[in-house]
């Protein structure tokens, strides 16, 4: 690995440190774009002030700040500064709920400061973009209250960004809190006087809110108004008039006419919480909480406190929409100002059953969640909305716990028939519900409650599957539509804009809908969709908070560099650019790298999971270290013994998973991340992996930390691939480490690929392989055929094949033996892979235990009944 | 250089540039070489190694910016509009 210094080479001022090989020599990244002279100067300058005082006018650079928090403790950042944000550190504005306003660069300089400014934590611009100095005396309270009425962007150590909102102020509106106290709030805990244009926004934006109500009525639903202006705007709209049904039998007065609605109060408790233990022991309230130490604050930021909309109670006027063309007037409503407010009176509604369901007592729930709770059921009704809260932070105990306070019917749907199982298993956990009012609709089980209420759980695929199905499931979705749900609960809910998934939404007849995700990030501009689909955005965990107080483990995340060898970077370019996927993630450089972190992180006793997207690199890297893998070919069985062992067993320390494993494997053990490929820039796959290791065991050890690796082939499309991956987490508060040389690892024994002549084979048999196996996709990942298929990858054309189904055609150049398939035994002989080891031990340590009082067989015989057992066990495979 | 009696030896003189740069960007010249038509490759020798490449002087300033945009390719820029 030597390297000279190329002469126009961009990458050449990373130098690695090499006094400091603990850490590997991590240099601080840069990231690419105009933030290269700031950030630059804070690495290698250390104190030489980035963010000095002594220049009127100093550009602030969050990207250079937020990698700078060690200088920056030093310089208490409460001189003079004006805000003038180039730009650098923006995202892309898609992704985010329409409703928000402009980009996000901030430009106050040509604002007067307040004369206490170093108190007041807040930049607020004229188009709702809040910047808050999260080191400022007021920040924590700000925060609280930011929280309450705007939308997080990025949040890292010191400088926190939000985003004012039409949903989130609407959000802010049903726990309560006026326009006015919005405003006041706000302009208080500004550096500079408000812009009179946020200030009419806010005003505008809040106006609408509420006054028209979108209600499902005895499986129909209805628009309700208590304004009859607004029910002749509603009317006169085309879109919305088409929509509309009328009924002529039955046009009384429900259907078109008045009625009286009392507004609810917030007079239930959300179970599991302090509040609702107080109130089952019969103990009074404590007077006032904990706020008051706040004097300036308290009285407006305590959620769930003011809770009165001084309504009285009026008339309502309401028609009849087409329950199938939902989604249509949810937009529309949107779109002509008039937002259709989902609220679920669910104490009220009497049609519906109720489900006997209660979260045993010894379930406690977390103030984050229960934060996120208060929010929904803000004013005593369910509000339909998404949840975002990290992997690993509980969210299916808030699901849960919302179904319980609900306690209406209720569906779940999510991702994988695995999930399927675990909410299962959860519910029964953490609640009282009894196991013949829960059920779930799989492939393999299809029952249904027999009691008047109960839950439901299905994946996604199942209910969107379209074309014909099977008698009972055909039924059994029958009895779903037919159905009104109390409350549709949305696992993993940033898949639901997908086109498939939509009908799944818009099909049954829901009072209340959440969704659930810690990645609420699409690369597709879908991600908006989720507003009228569901609901906005109710909550959003900040990361690092939660990893401070220790409820996910602190993650130390790192980018290794890895340099293409000479002979595969040649490859590289001359090949397109599908097989160079292939490419990067063989190159022998990155194997050994992830050999010596894997050596490493096992010596420190951490459980390690290598990640790969490309099942060929896995299969190769796998057999190659010496460790067990799992992809979507691997057999159930097989999958669950390579699971146990990596849990129980102190001996096996890695796995290596394909996509398979992104979610819903639960791996509490695992303790160090190492990725070797991925999927293109998808910042929620790197989020996803990166909360299999959040939920460590560990992590409340001493000074524990887990690791998060992800390897990169230098000069080649995983550099820019890698740097959009990190967007996500960047915002959430995590800074990437760049590695640029392992130290040690040329001096590590036995490294694998250590001369060039065996790199040269390797590239060989990289080219050699099919098109196939430069594919990311993990065929068990697909979709529409939820069986998965035994495939096995790449080009190694196992011996089980042939028999039977007749694999796709697949080109490829090899010596002659290889059609006689001689070149292939050899490949096993040598490599075994550790998969086939295991089951062969789990399968004598069984034949010990059953034949223990045998006579000691003829090691003759005993092979000829394994090779009896393998030629039977193929017959079944082939069959 | 020729001699008035014919070309003889076939001799003829370019002067060169000895580029020295990491085994990436050797290679990428390479690439880029090979790409590249007749008169128009700047190579003049490869040597054995995986950092050092001759290539033409006239071609030098060329060769800086084919090689800058090459590796501009993988590097991902936030948000091209602001």
């Amino acid at each position: 690995m030597s390297r000279s210094p190329s002469p126009v080479s961009s990458l050449d001022f990373f130098e690695s440190d090499p006094s400091d090989e603990e850490e590997y020599a991590p240099v601080r990244r840069r990231v690419p774009g105009k933030a290269a002279g700031g950030s630059k100067k804070v690495a290698n300058g250390g104190g030489g002030g980035a963010a000095g005082g002594s220049k009127g006018k100093v550009k602030i650079n969050l990207t250079a700040l937020r990698r700078a928090r060690d200088v920056e403790v030093a310089h208490p950042a409460d001189g003079p500064i004006e805000e003038e944000d180039d730009g650098v550190g923006d995202e892309d504005d898609e992704g985010y709920f329409d409703g928000m306003i402009g980009k996000r660069a901030i430009d106050l300089s040509n604002q007067q400061l307040k004369a206490d400014h170093g108190l007041r934590p807040l930049w607020v611009d004229d188009r709702g973009n809040i910047i808050v100095e999260a080191f400022a005396p007021f920040a924590k309270q700000a925060q609280d209250f930011l929280v309450a009425i705007a939308e997080p962007v990025s949040r890292p150590s010191l400088i926190h960004e939000y985003r004012i909102t039409k949903p989130s102020l609407h959000s802010a509106m049903s726990i309560g809190l006026e326009t006015k106290v919005i405003i006041e709030v706000l302009s208080r805990l500004s550096k500079t006087p408000l812009n009179h244009r946020l200030i009419a926004r806010i005003e505008e934006w809040t106006a609408s809110f509420g006054k028209v109500r979108l209600v499902l009525k005895d499986n129909r639903y209805f628009l309700e108004t208590s304004v009859p202006e607004f029910l002749q705007t509603l009317m006169q709209d085309e879109v919305i008039r088409n929509c509309r049904v009328t009924r002529e039998k039955e046009a009384g007065p429900t259907v078109f006419g008045a009625e009286q609605v009392a507004r609810p109060r917030r007079d239930y408790a959300i179970p599991g919480t302090e509040e609702a233990r107080r109130a089952e022991r019969g103990e009074a309230e404590p007077i006032h909480p904990t706020r008051e130490n706040d004097a300036v604050l308290g009285a407006v930021i305590g959620i769930g406190e003011a809770d009165e909309m001084d309504d009285e109670d009026e008339a309502v006027h309401s028609f009849e929409v087409a329950g199938e063309r939902m989604e249509d007037v949810r937009r529309r409503c949107k779109d002509i100002d008039l937002p259709a407010l989902e609220e679920y009176d669910f104490r009220n509604d009497t049609v519906n059953p109720n489900l006997d369901i209660q979260l045993k007592p010894m379930t406690v729930i977390r103030p984050y969640q229960e934060m996120s709770l208060a929010k929904m059921f803000g004013n005593g009704r369910a509000r339909s909305g998404v949840i975002v809260l990290p992997c690993g932070a509980g969210k299916t105990l808030v699901g849960i716990t919302a179904a319980c306070t609900i306690k209406k019917s209720a569906l779940v749907l999510c991702t994988s028939a695995v999930s399927v199982a675990q909410w299962k298993q959860q519910f029964l956990h953490f609640s009282n519900i009894s196991e013949r009012q829960i059920c779930a609709f799989t492939q393999g089980e299809k029952e249904m409650f027999t009691t008047p209420a109960g839950i439901v759980i299905s994946t996604y695929s199942m209910i969107a599957k379209t074309g014909k199905r099977a008698h009972d499931a055909e039924k059994m979705m029958q009895f779903l539509r037919s159905r009104e749900w109390g409350f549709l609960l949305l696992d993993e809910v940033h898949v639901a804009p997908a086109d498939m998934f939509r009908k799944c939404i818009n099909n049954f007849k829901v009072h209340a809908k959440l969704g659930l995700t810690a990645t609420l990030v699409r690369e597709d501009d879908r991600i908006g969709d989720l507003g009228y689909l569901i609901g906005p955005k109710l909550y959003e965990a900040n990361w690092m908070d939660l990893a401070k107080n220790g409820h996910i483990a602190t993650v130390q995340c790192a980018e290794v560099w890895c340099p293409m060898t000479p002979q595969f970077y040649r490859e590289y370019l001359r090949n397109p650019s599908r097989k160079r996927i292939l490419l990067h993630a063989m190159n022998p450089n990155k194997i050994q790298a992830a050999q010596f972190l894997i050596n490493y992180h096992e010596s420190r006793g951490d459980k390690v999971i290598v990640f790969s997207d490309n099942v060929f690199a896995l299969e190769a890297y796998a057999k190659k270290l010496g460790k067990s893998f799992i992809h979507g070919g691997t057999p159930e069985g097989e999958r669950l013994r390579i699971l146990s062992r990596f849990q129980h067993d102190p001996s096996m320390n890695t796995i290596f998973l394909s996509k398979v494993g992104d979610t819903s494997i639960d791996l509490p053990e695992a303790t160090c991340l190492i990725q070797i490929s991925s999927h293109f820039g998808s910042r929620r796959q790197e989020a996803q992996r990166l909360g299999r290791i959040l939920r460590a065991k560990r992590r409340n050890d001493e000074g524990f930390n887990a690791f998060f690796y992800s390897l990169v082939s230098k000069d080649t499309q995983e550099m820019y691939y890698s740097s959009k991956r990190q967007g996500f987490l960047i915002d959430q508060g995590y800074a990437f480490k760049v590695i640029t040389e392992l130290h040690g690892l040329e001096s590590m024994p036995n490294l694998v690929f250590p001369t060039v002549a065996q790199q040269i084979s390797l590239l060989e048999e990289v080219l050699n392989t099919g098109d196939a196996a430069s594919e990311t996709a993990d065929h068990y990942m697909r979709l529409n055929n939820g069986k998965h298929m035994k495939r096995v990858a790449g080009a190694q054309p196992s011996l089980s094949t042939g028999a039977g189904s007749i694999p796709a055609v697949q080109r490829f150049t090899a010596p002659l033996e290889h059609l006689s398939g001689g070149q292939n035994l050899s490949y096993r002989e040598q490599n075994k892979s550790i998969n086939k080891e295991l089951s062969r031990e789990e399968r004598q340590n069984k034949k010990g235990k059953s034949g223990q009082g045998g006579k000691e067989q003829h090691p003759l015989f005993k092979k000829r009944k394994l090779e009896m057992e393998a030629v039977r066990k193929e017959r079944g495979n082939g069959a | 250089m020729s001699s008035a009696y014919g070309d003889t030896y076939n001799v003829k003189v370019t002067s060169g540039v000895l580029v020295t740069c990491d085994s990436a960007a050797k290679q990428i010249l390479l690439h880029l070489d090979s790409m590249r038509e007749g008169p128009y490759k700047f190579i003049i020798r490869d040597f054995n190694d995986d950092t050092h490449v001759l290539v033409k002087r006239e071609y030098v300033e060329d060769i800086k910016e084919l090689l800058q945009n090459e590796l501009e390719k993988n590097t991902y820029i936030q948000d091209p509009n602001l």
